[in-house]
């Protein structure tokens, strides 16, 4: 049940940042194969409570043959046993025209169910949209794409967006 | 002298026409300019004053939310009513913290049954209920209270439930009225359509960099329209409006509305073939118009509309504005207040 519920945000972002490789921004594509697992130093060993666990996702990945990223890891937030939330940090291709507004706005619109809606939190613009169940929260660091996505019912999102705006690169 | 008179009236069309297109152009442009402003402003940390005058057939009740929005989810806000605190409301990410300055206004606040959740009114271990506490004027926490999502444009909200949440909405409802006018102008005291004694709005200061942008409403729908299903076509208030918004800097400022409905109360009586009775004063026959109107539109399952003068006002654009909790706080679920205290799943 935990691996489903991985498995679902993993394609998620997958096919979403495969379906960039199709647009306007063009920029060479990364077959799933090649893309590298990112390694995030500063990464906390929690969040607010939650164990923040590396997930393997090299097999979906394989599975996916054109990624707009050469380097991503998923990391899992559990409360006990339960993801409550998951963050998958990805750096794009070189050559990703990542600071422009349309650029991200193309990324953006690939990842949940719903428009996404951009709010400030600090200095930071972060855009929010809704998957099955879960809030995603979507942030751009330079070359990198952070994705929070929280468990409906858990019951500190915001406050965890706040936390993980914090994680650099 | 035939041909220069044809001349001179040629003169006439291509001055007419010419004047037509500028006031097109213009128009375009001065909504683009506005909606620029609209987005260079909203997401700015800010302190507001938003003050709400409700005209009915019961007199008028006036409501103030003042706050300071340090960005999207903190917030600080304190309502009054008829110059009355009332409220103080605290939104710190998830955490929201609530006291009542008055606690018998608090009826207003509370959850429509409609949509009341059993156990909402609940309480930490040991602690008493929510309702109990705010009685006593003390402050509330609920750590996962947080309001949901203030309105965006196409939000189902409906104006006046919640007034903290009416003036966080202030933009998304700026962009609405927008789509709704006719057109967008700027404000032009020599331009041949504006008429002072219909302007219910203060010009500019001079020199003073402020430029005012006017939203012109659309005429009212004929009484035979239908709008493509079975009811009549019922006024909105799109057709009473008249709404400023004063930008500087690109930034805007302030936003003035008014529903103004006794400026169309002959349109009305026309539309509607009636007749309205000599010996009241245009304000009561405005509110019984709305309230006749507001009938036929909740019937219809339609908003009904919401007869009043807004003012929003907005300073410290950008500044460094901050939201405390307040120190001392019992914690209990606030779920019996509207919009607030929701189960996480009803929360984006």
């Amino acid at each position: 049940m935990k691996g489903v519920r991985l498995l679902g945000a993993v394609l998620a972002a997958a096919l979403a940042l495969a379906g960039c490789a199709r647009s306007e921004a063009s920029v060479a594509p990364t077959p799933g194969r090649a893309v590298k697992t990112l390694d995030v130093a500063h990464l906390p060993a929690d969040l607010l409570g939650l164990k923040v666990t590396p997930e393997n996702v090299s097999a979906d990945l394989a599975r996916v043959p054109r990624a707009f990223v050469d380097a991503l890891s998923l990391y899992s937030m559990r409360r006990d046993d339960l993801v409550m939330a998951t963050l998958q940090v990805s750096r794009f291709n070189p050559g990703a025209d990542a600071a422009a507004e349309t650029f991200r706005r193309t990324v953006v619109n690939q990842i949940g169910a719903t428009a996404p809606r951009p709010v400030r939190l600090g200095a930071d613009t972060v855009y929010l949209t809704t998957g099955t169940k879960q809030s995603i929260a979507v942030w751009f660091r330079g070359r990198y794409l952070f994705v929070l996505a929280t468990r409906a019912d858990y019951d500190q999102p915001r406050t965890l967006l706040r936390q993980a705006l914090r994680i650099q690169p | 002298m035939k041909r220069s008179w044809s001349r001179v009236g040629l003169c006439g069309v291509l001055v007419a026409a010419t004047l037509g297109l500028a006031a097109c152009n213009g128009a375009t442009d001065a909504e683009k300019r506005l909606r620029t402003a609209l987005r260079n402003t909203e997401k700015l940390s800010n302190t507001f004053l938003y003050t709400e005058t409700v005209h009915d057939t019961a007199g008028d009740h006036e409501t103030d939310v003042r706050g300071l929005v340090e960005d999207d989810f903190r917030y600080k806000a304190r309502v009054a009513e008829d110059g009355k605190p009332v409220l103080d409301e605290v939104v710190s990410d998830d955490a929201l913290a609530v006291r009542f300055l008055d606690p018998t206004r608090m009826s207003r606040f509370l959850r429509k049954p409609s949509t009341a959740r059993a156990g909402g009114a609940g309480a930490a271990p040991g602690q008493p209920p929510a309702a109990e506490l705010l009685a006593t004027r003390r402050w509330v926490l609920d750590p996962a209270g947080a309001p949901a999502e203030f309105a965006g444009p196409d939000t189902d909200h409906t104006l006046g439930d919640d007034p903290i949440a009416d003036a966080r909405g202030v933009f998304a409802y700026v962009e609405t009225a927008v789509d709704e006018a006719a057109r967008v102008a700027e404000f032009n005291p020599q331009s041949l359509e504006y008429r002072k004694d219909e302007d219910p709005f203060p010009a500019p200061a001079a020199h003073s960099g402020v430029i005012r942008y006017d939203l012109w409403r659309p005429n009212l729908p004929k009484a035979s329209q239908t709008g493509g299903g079975p009811n009549q076509v019922t006024p909105d208030a799109r057709h009473f409006r008249k709404m400023s918004v004063y930008v500087k800097d690109r930034r805007v400022i302030k936003v003035v509305e008014k529903i103004d409905v006794e400026s169309r109360l002959k349109d009305l009586a026309q539309i509607y073939d009636t007749k309205f009775p000599a010996d009241r004063s245009k304000a009561e026959l405005a509110a019984i118009a709305v309230e006749a109107l507001n009938v036929i539109r909740t019937g219809q399952g339609q908003d009904p509309i919401r007869m009043r003068d807004m003012d929003f006002s907005l300073k410290d654009l950008g500044g460094d504005v901050k939201v405390d909790m307040p120190a001392e706080t019992t914690r209990a679920s606030l779920a019996l207040l509207e919009n607030r205290g929701r189960a996480a799943d009803d929360r984006p």
